[in-house]
């Protein structure tokens, strides 16, 4: 079992987020992890119907949980949920990490991304592909990786993003629009 | 990987912006500016907008959610290296929802297996020796599709079972390959799985959990694996030591095959639920997805509750037609509605071929299918009225009192709905073509109308909880009117077609109406705006709140036996749902293999009573118990009623009794102008339904089917009139006859346990021959001018026009040739060519020995033109044709075939109450047709408890 509390920030993942916000996020983090593996415990035991992920679902929740816990000045910040879109990214990329090290002789393969059926063993790689496109697109547009973050990893809608973002959410189609013409590019083709 | 941006990125993000931000048509020209004429610069842009727009998967998913596996704790678990002391573990060669599989060595019998071992999570909450005893008798399967199982076991906890290894891929990854399966491959694939699933199902093993990851193609041939795992794994849950509870039943399935019934938890799924599961897989390798896919696994779930796939043959060009039919058909909601063994599937796939006819079939959608099935053959209503008095068979210490009559008025009076405290009865009355809500007390009293009289169609009285409103349908609208007269105000708004409000009633508090609109169900304030969405079923209508509020219980399906006019109270199966107010999936309470109508709630909401046709008798009554679950609990008992409507309330029920006549008429050819049938003589006579009329190929007989005798069956008699002769005898009711061409054999339908079986037999013999073995829904045979031919009307293919033959030995064929989608065949009198109708009222002609579909006839948009619903060829350029124009009123019209000009002969000038057809005939001096008149009085009767 893996000690929860190993999981931090990755530096390289919060190079544009305030000094402020890296303890609730690092409280996110672990908040996520925990929701994260307890409905997919649910969903792969096949004994819960309907406990499947709901990542919109699981943001809100973890914006009620951490609402209570605390009265500080985020709360009413629509930022909150692009910060839990980096916490689950933070937490996916991890996962996969840790998974990947794991594996005996875990050699980098090439993967399709191009539909739903990414072979289990595969997952890990697959994920830290896309995680790294990321990165590379955060170089050079940064809103557009944003909004990668906010969709993909926070699982929120057009209009969730262009809040959590301040943009519009014509902007959040276009850039969405664009962001995965370029990762396609980069990743598939 | 490759670069991420092209070097002027900042430039062409501008520029696919703006196209993007501009109407599709502009795009071009925005793209051809931006480029200056430089055209592998204008390429580029093209590709980057085209691949901006493109439909795709990628990344759709939130990432938790697709990724979900990261987080199973299972792989944290390590396997030993070896199993039971006898299989070494090699390495793991792949993984689904419920098990790991190694390659292992078998070092007992120094071979290498296949060793599959259950997630240890899902170990911990089974019973293992449960599981194992399940297991086994799924071991005692051998077959050569399915994968034989060589051990089972438990090993210090972790529950494991045996296969051969066997090189191969499995169905799932030649999909996902490329390497796309031929259509012969697939043919074969398919046939192969429906062989295992006949014989296991045969051996009373079911799968329940059929996808292509659970088929391996090895050596030429698909072989299913893991048969008889889920049940194990389900029989198993709840049995464990450990106390763990999981639902029974739930959850076991992959979402993307899951039938409807199991996706519910259904504890009664059986084999049925494998043939859904088979009808996602053969949909997946015909179009390369399941019929729902690319949505969550809560979606999916709900959509194969309640979405009506998309029909198979719209998403792949070569899946051959009769094979689109019955894959479509295994993706029945309804257990009952889809083949009901593997083998039927089986027949079906062996007949087909590769090179076969591939007709412009579309696949059976169930919307379109109840609209054909309310068509016109269907109705039998039982006549007369029903035994008044003798109304006592108990259910649950519940029978009625006398039965006193409400009204005795000639024409219609329907839809009775009895007002909470019991003293009032609302009710529509009126004819096909117009009703008008009344309100009237019980014990006597005058009727008063609701509101002024007008145009509009007034249907649906449902009192509010007060007493003091009604809320009734009229115009595709819902409007609300005080009880005792004042103004009307509208309530909800609909639109003509789908969006017409088909259903509204107010909640038991009496602060909300359940409304009926695009086929959902949606509850809305009975003040002010907004609402919610509850549910959604096909063709819902007729809904009722149980009296505490919890549930809506709905009829789906035959809605247009609703709207007054040609179809108006026609019969056609329907399923009676139970939807929790609350919102969510509706529960079937009834299934749609029968009508069901009329739902309404016993005081305390533990019964639902219902009408059904079940038993054979139209309309009979039903008890039905519903649990707090909204499922029945119990079998359906016959409450001793008969009825077309029933309301319930303060131990009061009234409803409505149905009678209708309908006779045979005969008008001399107009030699010009058309004539009216106010000029019509009479034919026959009596308190009989004639429906289907033919007149013989040489013009000496008059054919035609009715229930004088109490039960319909088919007559001749000479068409200048005199005695009618009995030709068929059979208890169950007998329509659409016709003889053959010399005039020696008579073909006909008789419905047989609600459905419609063909026949043929001689009349100088009494031998009877069922010409189309598998049950089925034909009607109206149709004999070739050289009597070697029949053409018949299958209403089960989405109204699909067939042709079946008869070799020189005189034995019919087996299999029937399906030619088109439409119904009513007709054969031009040189017997080469068969036209028909469709739904549309258009009129198309194909080969009779197939080939391709000609239109010799379509109504014109916003023109008089009339929907043709029946035909005779005529000669050899014309064709007569029944129906109605655009304002409803009906003809029959001579067809010319090349100008399409079309000639009225006959205008039906019916009184109110009567309406015309569905069929017509001719002997070259007369038109004959049928004129029905419809009747319903209402009773009421006080409800006792013993």
């Amino acid at each position: 079992m893996q000690d929860d509390s190993a999981i931090r920030p990755d530096d390289r993942l919060t190079g544009d987020v305030p000094i402020r916000d890296h303890a609730i996020l690092d409280q996110l983090i672990s908040l996520v992890y925990d929701q994260l593996r307890a409905i997919a415990h649910r969903q792969l035991a096949g004994g819960e119907q309907g406990a499947t992920l709901s990542t919109t679902a699981l943001v809100h929740e973890a914006y009620l949980k951490l609402a209570d816990q605390s009265r500080v000045a985020w709360r009413d910040d629509p930022h909150f949920f692009a910060l839990v879109s980096l916490a689950m990214r933070h937490v996916l990329v991890d996962r996969a990490r840790a998974r990947l090290a794991q594996k005996r002789g875990g050699v980098a393969r090439a993967v399709t991304l191009d539909e739903g059926h990414i072979a289990s063993e595969d997952q890990p790689q697959a994920l830290l592909n896309i995680n790294d496109a990321l990165e590379k697109l955060a170089a050079i547009e940064p809103r557009l990786a944003k909004v990668v973050e906010c969709r993909f990893f926070g699982g929120l809608s057009e209009d969730e993003t262009a809040q959590a973002l301040g943009v519009t959410a014509r902007t959040v189609q276009r850039d969405w629009a664009k962001a995965r013409m370029l990762l396609r590019r980069a990743l598939v083709e | 990987m490759t670069k991420l941006l092209p070097a002027d990125w900042d430039q062409l993000s501008a520029i696919i912006d703006a196209a993007l931000d501009a109407a599709p048509a502009q795009r071009s020209s925005i793209l051809r500016d931006a480029s200056g004429g430089d055209e592998v610069r204008r390429a580029q842009l093209e590709q980057m907008l085209a691949d901006c727009e493109r439909d795709t998967a990628f990344l759709d998913r939130p990432a938790a959610e697709r990724f979900s596996e990261l987080f199973d704790e299972n792989d944290e678990i390590p396997i030993p290296e070896s199993l039971g002391g006898r299989y070494r573990i090699e390495r793991e060669i792949g993984r689904g929802g419920m098990a790991r599989v190694y390659l292992a060595q078998d070092e007992k019998h120094s071979r290498q297996v296949a060793v599959k071992v259950i997630r240890p999570d899902l170990a911990a909450s089974l019973g293992h020796d449960r599981f194992l005893r399940e297991i086994g008798i799924a071991a005692r399967l051998r077959h050569p599709n399915i994968m034989p199982l060589f051990d089972s076991g438990d090993a210090d906890g972790i529950l494991f079972f045996v296969m051969p290894f066997e090189e191969g891929q499995s169905l799932r990854s030649r999909l996902d390959g490329e390497n796309p399966l031929s259509a012969a491959e697939r043919l074969a694939t398919l046939r192969d799985v429906a062989r295992a699933l006949a014989y296991a199902h045969d051996q009373g093993i079911v799968h329940r959990d059929i996808k292509p990851d659970n088929v391996l193609l090895s050596g030429g041939a698909a072989v299913v694996t893991d048969f008889g795992i889920s049940k194990a794994l389900t029989a198993a849950q709840g049995t464990a030591s450990t106390g763990t509870l999981t639902n029974a039943g739930a959850g076991i399935g992959t979402p993307a095959y899951m039938a409807p019934e199991q996706a519910l938890g259904d504890p009664s799924t059986d084999r049925r639920a494998d043939i859904y599961s088979f009808g996602c897989l053969a949909y997946e390798v015909f179009t390369g997805h399941p019929p729902f896919h690319g949505m969550s696994a809560h979606a999916t779930i709900a959509a194969h509750v309640s979405t009506t796939p998309v029909p198979i043959a719209d998403g792949a060009a070569d899946v051959p037609a009769r094979v689109a039919i019955v894959i479509m058909q295994c993706l029945e909601k309804m257990p009952e509605a889809r083949p009901q063994t593997a083998h039927e599937i089986l027949d079906r796939l062996e007949s087909a071929t590769v090179d076969g006819y591939a007709l412009p079939v579309r696949a059976v959608s169930p919307r379109k299918r109840m609209l054909i099935g309310a068509a016109v053959a269907a109705v039998a209503v039982i006549g007369g009225i029903v035994a008044a008095t003798k109304l006592l068979t108990p259910v649950r210490a519940l029978s009625l009192g006398t039965s006193t009559p409400l009204t005795v008025e000639e024409g219609l009076q329907i839809e009775a709905d009895i007002s909470p405290n019991g003293r009032l009865v609302a009710y529509a009355k009126g004819n096909s073509n117009k009703l008008r809500i009344f309100v009237q007390k019980i014990g006597g009293g005058t009727p008063w109308p609701l509101s002024p009289d007008s145009d509009a169609v007034e249907q649906m009285p449902r009192w509010s909880p007060d007493n003091d409103q009604l809320v009734f349908l009229a115009r595709n609208n819902a409007y609300v009117s005080p009880s005792l007269g004042g103004v009307t105000r509208m309530i909800a708004r609909g639109s003509a077609g789908d969006g017409r409000i088909r259903s509204a009633s107010w909640s038991p508090a009496g602060d909300s109406l359940a409304i009926v609109r695009n086929d959902s169900l949606l509850v809305k304030p009975s003040e002010g705006s907004g609402g919610r969405f509850v549910g959604r079923g096909t063709q819902l209508h007729s809904c009722v709140w149980s009296p505490a509020g919890k549930w809506i219980a709905c009829v789906s399906g035959n809605v247009l036996a609703q709207d007054p006019g040609p179809l108006f109270q026609n019969q056609a199966p329907t399923a009676i749902l139970v939807f929790p107010a609350s919102g969510g999936a509706a529960i079937d309470v009834t299934g749609n293999r029968f009508e069901n109508t009329g739902p309404a709630w016993s005081a305390d909401g533990k019964l639902l009573w219902i009408l059904s046709n079940r038993e054979g008798t139209s309309g009979e009554a039903y008890a039905i118990a519903i649990g707090r679950d909204g499922h029945a609990s119990g079998a359906a008992v016959r409450v001793g009623l008969s009825a077309e409507s029933i309301s319930m309330s303060n131990n009061r029920i009234a409803y409505s009794v149905p009678s209708r006549s309908a006779n045979i008429w005969r008008i001399p050819i107009p030699r010009g102008q058309a004539v009216s049938t106010a000029a019509a003589q009479q034919l026959t006579f009596g308190n009989q339904v004639i429906e289907i009329i033919s007149v013989s190929r040489d013009n000496r007989w008059l054919v035609f089917d009715s229930n004088l005798r109490g039960n319909a069956d088919i007559y001749r008699m000479k068409p200048t009139g005199g005695a009618a002769e009995r030709l068929t005898e059979d208890p169950n009711p007998e329509y659409t006859g016709e003889l053959s061409p010399n005039n020696r054999e008579l073909a006909w339908h008789r419905w047989l346990n609600g459905e419609r079986h063909l026949f043929v037999k001689s009349l100088d013999k009494e031998s009877e021959q069922q010409i189309l073995p598998h049950p089925g829904e034909q009607t109206s045979p149709r004999w070739s001018p050289d009597g070697t031919a029949i053409a018949i009307w299958s209403h089960q293919d989405n109204g699909a026009v067939l042709v079946v033959r008869r070799g020189a030995d005189g034995k019919w064929d087996k299999k029937e040739r399906q030619l088109a989608n439409g119904r009513l065949p007709v054969w031009s009198p040189d017997g080469r060519t068969i036209a028909f109708v469709r739904i549309d009222g258009s009129v198309h002609a194909i080969p009779s020995d197939s080939g391709t579909v000609r239109t010799l006839y379509t109504p014109r948009p916003r023109s008089r033109d009339p929907i043709a619903t029946y035909l005779l060829w005529r000669n050899p350029n014309t064709i007569w044709l029944i129906g109605d124009d655009a304002s409803g009123h009906g003809g029959i019209w001579e067809l010319a075939l090349g100008t399409q000009a079309l000639r009225l002969l006959v205008r039906f000038d019916l009184r109110p109450g009567q309406a015309y057809g569905p069929a017509f005939a001719t002997d070259d001096n007369n038109i004959f047709f049928t004129l029905t008149e419809k009747l319903s009085n209402l009773r009421w009767a006080e409800l006792v408890k013993n």
